[in-house]
C-alpha cells in the first residue's frame, strides 16, 4: 500500500542511526550513493535538526555501488572498502550493513566479512536492505545481529562488571527522544541500586553490547526490542520484562520497578520506597502546574500519535496523572500483528476503553482519523501540524518527525520526562491560544468556533479511569 | 550538445559535460590536466555522498503544486522530510516481494491515491535504485493513468548508480520536466525572461529577480521554485538566462533546442564584479547595456568601504567548500573583501572551468584543490594542514571542520547571490571570524575517529585512475 509522506523510513536507516549510537562502531554501508545520505537528513528530521541536503556530514564509510558494481557484482568493491575503512577510521568493531542494491545483485556479503576476519579485523556483515522493512524493524534486526555478532570479536569478561538490566526496544533516531529517554530510565533504575545497561548513547560502546549477556534482566521497552531480547533469552537465559512502552511519569516507571523488582527478587518494601520517592518528585514539580491546570491549560480531549514507545506511554501519562481524555492513539511504527493487542489493552487500561487506539502510518489516513476524533490537544509529529491547525487544535511535537522542537538531551521519560512533557504542552497551549487571539485567528483553541450567542459549552466528557496523582497530597 | 528528449532520461554528467568527480593536488595541475583532457578517477575509500535521486527530490519538491510519487522502499523518499518546501508526496513502498515479482502496481496504486488525496497539478514519478535494476515498466503505468486521470505526469529517471555525480539528478529531473510537463511554444513570446535555477535558495532567487526587476526585466524561476501551473510559461520567455550554469545548461539547453527559447550563460552573480558581469551580458543581451552598468555601479558605490568591515582580518585564508562555478566566483568575492583563499573543495569539475581555473592559476599554481562530493575524510586531511581561518560552505556540511576549530560559515541560510548576497555574506564572515567560541570549543574534544595513518597520508591517497 503506498505511504503518504511516510515516517518510517527503511530497515537500513534504521540499522545505520542503530550503529552510529554505538560509539567505537564504524559502518560500512555497502549499498548505491544517498542512501546513507537520507538516512542522516531524515535522521536529523527526526531530531528536530533543519539541515539542508548533507553534503558530507554524514562522513559513512560507503562503497557508493555503480553502475558497473550492478551489472557484474559489487563483493571486490566491497573487500577495497573493508580494507580501506579500517586505515581510515579508528573503531572497535566495522559492520557492514547493506542496502538493496547487493541484496539485489547478490553479492558475497559473507565471504568478504569471513576475509576480513581472517586477517584479524573485527568486521561483521548484516543483511539490512530497504525493502525487508521499516527503520524499527531495522534496527530492531541489527540489534539482535550485534548481540549475536560483537561477542565473537572479543570475550565479555575483559569488559568490567556485569549490568543488571538490558535496555531494549528503543530506537534511536526513529524515538526523537531516544538519549534522553534512556538516561532517565537509568536514573530510574539506580532508584533500586540497578545498574542499567542502555545499550546506546553516550558512553556506549562495543562493551555494552557484549556486557549484555550478563545482564540479570533483558527490558523490553517496546516490540522493536523482542528480537534482541528473545534471543538473550534463548543463548543465556536472560530472563524478559516486557513492558511495551516508554514509562512516562512516576506512576509507569513506579511499574518499571516493580517489574525489573519482581524479576530479580528484590524486596517489595524497597521498591514500594523507591516508587514513593518517585511520586514524591513528581508532585512537588506538578503543584507549581495547578493553576494553570485548573485554569484549563492542559486542554482536555487529547490525541496522541507516534510510535508504540513513546505514544502508549505519553498516552497512559496524560490520563492516568493529568486526568486528561484520551481520544485516540494513533500507533504509526508498524508493530507487528500479534502485539497490537496488547497495545490496546495497555492505552486502555488507563485511558479507559473508550479510548480508541489504531495503527496507521500514512498521513492521509491519520489526517482523516484525527478529524473523526476532533481533539483539542494532539501529541504528534510535525506531519500533524495541518490537522492540528484545521482543528483549532494545539500540537505538541513529541514524535519523529520533528520540526519546532530541537531534541539534544530531552526527554519524556521517566518522572522528569513526563515534566517536560507537562511544560510542553502548557507552552504549546499557551502558544497556540496567543495566535488564536490574534486577528484571523480561530476564537478558541481546542473546539470549534462558537456563535456570540451560543450557550457556554459543557466538557464532552466520557467515563475513564481517575486521575492519580492531579490532586496533590498534602 | 544534443538534447536527446526522445530518449529515456538524460545523459550522465560525466559524459555529457565531461565532468570529474575525484581529483586531489594543485590548481596547476589540474588546469595543466583540463587543458589535455580531464581523466576520470575512483575512490578506493569513499564516504557516502548524495545521489541524482536526491538532487532530483531537492529539486522537484520545490516546484508549487507538483505531487511527487517516489517509487521503491520507503527510505528511499526520506528526503523529502528536510527543512524547506516540500510538495504533497507519497511512496509506493516496494517490498521485497515487489523487488522480486515487480512493483508496477504499487506505482500505479500510488499515482491514483496521490492524486485522488491531494489532487496536484501536475505529478513526478522518481525511480529508485530497486526499480531500475528490476526495470519496472514506469512509463507504461504514467502513460496510462494520464488518460485516466487526466492529470500531466512526468517520470524522472533517476537510479543513484549510473553517475557518480548527484548533480546528475538536475538533467534527469529537467529531461522529465520538459518531455512531459512542458508544452509546446504557440504564438510569439512573451516578455519575460526563464532565469534557471536548479539549486538555489528561494532568498537567492528572490535578489536576483529583483535584480532583473531594476532593469525593467520580469524574471521568472524555472523550474526550481516555479509552479508547477505555470512551468509552461518558460516555452515563452524571450529569453533564458542563468544562475549557475554549471547546473542551468541542460534545462536552458532543451529550452533553445526544444521551444526555441534563446539561453544566456554567465558565470554565477557571486561578488561584486561578478554580479557586474552578469547583469552586463543580460543587459547586452536584451538592449539594456546602460541601465545595466548604471545600475551596477550605484550598487558597486554603496559597497565602496566593504573592505573596512573585514579589515581587522585582512588577507586571512578562507577554504571554500562549494559547487565549482559558485566556489570560482568567491574566491574573487574574498579577494574584493580583503580576505585570502586557502584552498578549494568542489564536488565536480569540468571542461567549463578551464578558463577560470587557470585564471587562478597563474596567480597561485599551488593552491590546493580537493575534487569529490561528500569525502569529509578528504575535508579533514587537507584542513588540518591548511589551518585556514574559515571554512565556507553550504548544506551542514562542515561538521568535521568545526571539529578541527574552524568557523565555519554556511550557506544553507545565507544568500550568497547578487548584490544583496555580497552584504550578507560580508557580514556572516564578520561574525564567524570575530567570535570562533563554538569552534573551539568542539576542537577541545578531539578531532575525531580518523587514523593518524591516513591523517598522515597524502589527500589523493585514495584517488585512482579508473581502470575500464
Amino acid at each position: 500500500m503506498p505511504i503518504h509522506e511516510d515516517r518510517n523510513g527503511c530497515a537500513l536507516h534504521g540499522g545505520l542511526r542503530l550503529l552510529e549510537a554505538v560509539e567505537g562502531v564504524v559502518p560500512i554501508l555497502h549499498a548505491s550513493p544517498g542512501c546513507g545520505v537520507a538516512a542522516r537528513i531524515a535522521g536529523d528530521a527526526y531530531a528536530g535538526g533543519l539541515g539542508g541536503l548533507s553534503t558530507g556530514a554524514q562522513e559513512l564509510s560507503a562503497t557508493a555501488l555503480q553502475e558497473k558494481h550492478v551489472v557484474f557484482g559489487g563483493t571486490s568493491r566491497l573487500r577495497e572498502q573493508i580494507k580501506n575503512t579500517v586505515k581510515v577510521q579508528d573503531g572497535d568493531a566495522y559492520v557492514v550493513v547493506t542496502g538493496c542494491v547487493p541484496e539485489i545483485v547478490g553479492d558475497d556479503v559473507p565471504a568478504m566479512v569471513k576475509e576480513a576476519r581472517e586477517q584479524r579485523f573485527p568486521v561483521l556483515g548484516v543483511s539490512s536492505p530497504g525493502f525487508k522493512g521499516n527503520a524499527w524493524s531495522g534496527a530492531a534486526g541489527l540489534a539482535r545481529a550485534l548481540l549475536e555478532g560483537l561477542p565473537g570479536l572479543a570475550p565479555a569478561a575483559a569488559d568490567g562488571p556485569a549490568p543488571d538490566v538490558n535496555l531494549l526496544g528503543v530506537v534511536p533516531g526513529q524515538d526523537p527522544t531516544w538519549d534522553g529517554d534512556l538516561l532517565e530510565l537509568e536514573a530510574a533504575l539506580a532508584e533500586l541500586g540497578l545498574r542499567a545497561n542502555r545499550l546506546v548513547g553516550i558512553g556506549q560502546g562495543v562493551g555494552a553490547w557484549r556486557q549484555a549477556a550478563r545482564a540479570r534482566v533483558s527490558v523490553v521497552l517496546s516490540p522493536w526490542g523482542a528480537p534482541a531480547a528473545d534471543l538473550l533469552a534463548e543463548r543465556h537465559g536472560t530472563p524478559v520484562v516486557t513492558l511495551g512502552f516508554v514509562p512516562v511519569g512516576s506512576r509507569d516507571t513506579g511499574l518499571l520497578l516493580e517489574r525489573v523488582g519482581a524479576a530479580l527478587g528484590l524486596d517489595v518494601t524497597e521498591i514500594d520506597a523507591a516508587r514513593a520517592r518517585l511520586d514524591a518528585r513528581l508532585r512537588h514539580f506538578l503543584r507549581r502546574a495547578t493553576p494553570s491546570l485548573l485554569l484549563g491549560d492542559v486542554l482536555e480531549r487529547v490525541a496522541v500519535v507516534g510510535g508504540t514507545a513513546g505514544a502508549i506511554g505519553q498516552a497512559r501519562f496524560l490520563a492516568g496523572t493529568l486526568g486528561q481524555q484520551v481520544e485516540r492513539v494513533i500507533v504509526t511504527d508498524e508493530p507487528p500483528a500479534e502485539v497490537r493487542a496488547a497495545i490496546v489493552e495497555a492505552v486502555q487500561a488507563v485511558a479507559g476503553g473508550a479510548a480508541g487506539v489504531v495503527f496507521l502510518s500514512s498521513r492521509h489516513e491519520i489526517e482523516a482519523e484525527l478529524r473523526a476524533a476532533t481533539p483539542e490537544l494532539v501529541l504528534g509529529s510535525v506531519l500533524e501540524e495541518p490537522i492540528a491547525r484545521e482543528l483549532g487544535a494545539a500540537l505538541v511535537e513529541a514524535a519523529a518527525p520533528l520540526r519546532a522542537t530541537a531534541v539534544l538531551r530531552r526527554s519524556h521519560a521517566g518522572v522528569d520526562g513526563a515534566l517536560t512533557l507537562v511544560e510542553a504542552v502548557l507552552a504549546s497551549v499557551r502558544r497556540a491560544r496567543g495566535e488564536a487571539a490574534l486577528p484571523g485567528g480561530s476564537q478558541r483553541v481546542g473546539a470549534p468556533p462558537i456563535a456570540a450567542s451560543d450557550p457556554e459549552p459543557q466538557p464532552q466528557r466520557r467515563p475513564c479511569t481517575p486521575a492519580l496523582e492531579v490532586v496533590p497530597n498534602a | 550538445m544534443t538534447i536527446a528528449i526522445q530518449q529515456r532520461t538524460a545523459p550522465i554528467r560525466e559524459k555529457r559535460a565531461g565532468d570529474i568527480g575525484a581529483f586531489a593536488g594543485a590548481i596547476g595541475a589540474l588546469a595543466r590536466e583540463a587543458e589535455a583532457g580531464l581523466v576520470q578517477r575512483v575512490r578506493t575509500f569513499a564516504q557516502d555522498r548524495p545521489s541524482d535521486l536526491q538532487r532530483a527530490l531537492d529539486l522537484l519538491r520545490t516546484v508549487e503544486g507538483l505531487g511527487l510519487v517516489v517509487h521503491g522502499p520507503a527510505g528511499c523518499a526520506a528526503t523529502l522530510h528536510v527543512d524547506g518546501p516540500t510538495a504533497p508526496w507519497i511512496v509506493s513502498g516496494v517490498g521485497q516481494r515487489d523487488s522480486i515479482m515487480g512493483g508496477d502496481a504499487k506505482l500505479r496504486a500510488a499515482i491514483v491515491e496521490l492524486h485522488r488525496t491531494r489532487a496536484p497539478h501536475a505529478i513526478a514519478v522518481l525511480a529508485t535504485p530497486v526499480v531500475a535494476i528490476n526495470n519496472d515498466d514506469l512509463e507504461s503505468v504514467a502513460a496510462e493513468l494520464r488518460e485516466e486521470l487526466n492529470v500531466p505526469i512526468a517520470v524522472v529517471h533517476t537510479d543513484a548508480f549510473r553517475s557518480k555525480l548527484g548533480a546528475t539528478g538536475h538533467d534527469v529531473a529537467v529531461h522529465g520536466i520538459v518531455k512531459h510537463l512542458l508544452p509546446h511554444r504557440h504564438g510569439r513570446a512573451g516578455d519575460h525572461l526563464n532565469l534557471i535555477a536548479l539549486r538555489e535558495g528561494a532568498e537567492d532567487v528572490a535578489h536576483l529577480r529583483a535584480l532583473l526587476g531594476e532593469l525593467g526585466l520580469d524574471a521568472r524561476s524555472f523550474p526550481r521554485h516555479a509552479p508547477a501551473a505555470g512551468l509552461g510559461d518558460a516555452a515563452h520567455a524571450r529569453l533564458s538566462v542563468s544562475v549557475d550554469p554549471d547546473e542551468a545548461e541542460y534545462a536552458g539547453e532543451a529550452l533553445r533546442q526544444l521551444r526555441g527559447v534563446p539561453y544566456l550563460e554567465s558565470p554565477p552573480p557571486v561578488g561584486i564584479a561578478g554580479t557586474a558581469r552578469w547583469l552586463a551580458r543580460i543587459g547586452a543581451a536584451t538592449g539594456r547595456e546602460a541601465a545595466a552598468t548604471a545600475i551596477a555601479d550605484r550598487h558597486a558605490r554603496a559597497f565602496a568601504d566593504v573592505r573596512a568591515r573585514l579589515a581587522r582580518h585582512a588577507g586571512a585564508p578562507v577554504f571554500v567548500s562549494l559547487p565549482a562555478g559558485v566556489a570560482l566566483g568567491v574566491a574573487e568575492l574574498l579577494g574584493e573583501v580583503g580576505l585570502g583563499l586557502a584552498g578549494l573543495a568542489l564536488p565536480a569539475v569540468g571542461p567549463r572551468h578551464l578558463a577560470r581555473l587557470q585564471a587562478l592559476a597563474a596567480e597561485r599554481p599551488d593552491l590546493p584543490v580537493l575534487v569529490g562530493e561528500g569525502q569529509a575524510f578528504e575535508e579533514v586531511n587537507l584542513l588540518r594542514a591548511l589551518r585556514p581561518a574559515l571554512v565556507v560552505t553550504q548544506g551542514h556540511a562542515a561538521v568535521h571542520a568545526l571539529r578541527l576549530g574552524l568557523p565555519v560559515l554556511d550557506l544553507h541560510r545565507v544568500p550568497l547571490l547578487g548584490y544583496g548576497g555580497v552584504a550578507r555574506v560580508v557580514e556572516a564572515i564578520a561574525r564567524r571570524l570575530a567570535n570562533p567560541a563554538l569552534a573551539r570549543f568542539l576542537a577541545a574534544g578531539g578531532e575525531g575517529s580518523y587514523a593518524a595513518g591516513w591523517l598522515a597520508r597524502s589527500t589523493h591517497w585514495f584517488i585512482k585512475h579508473e581502470v575500464k
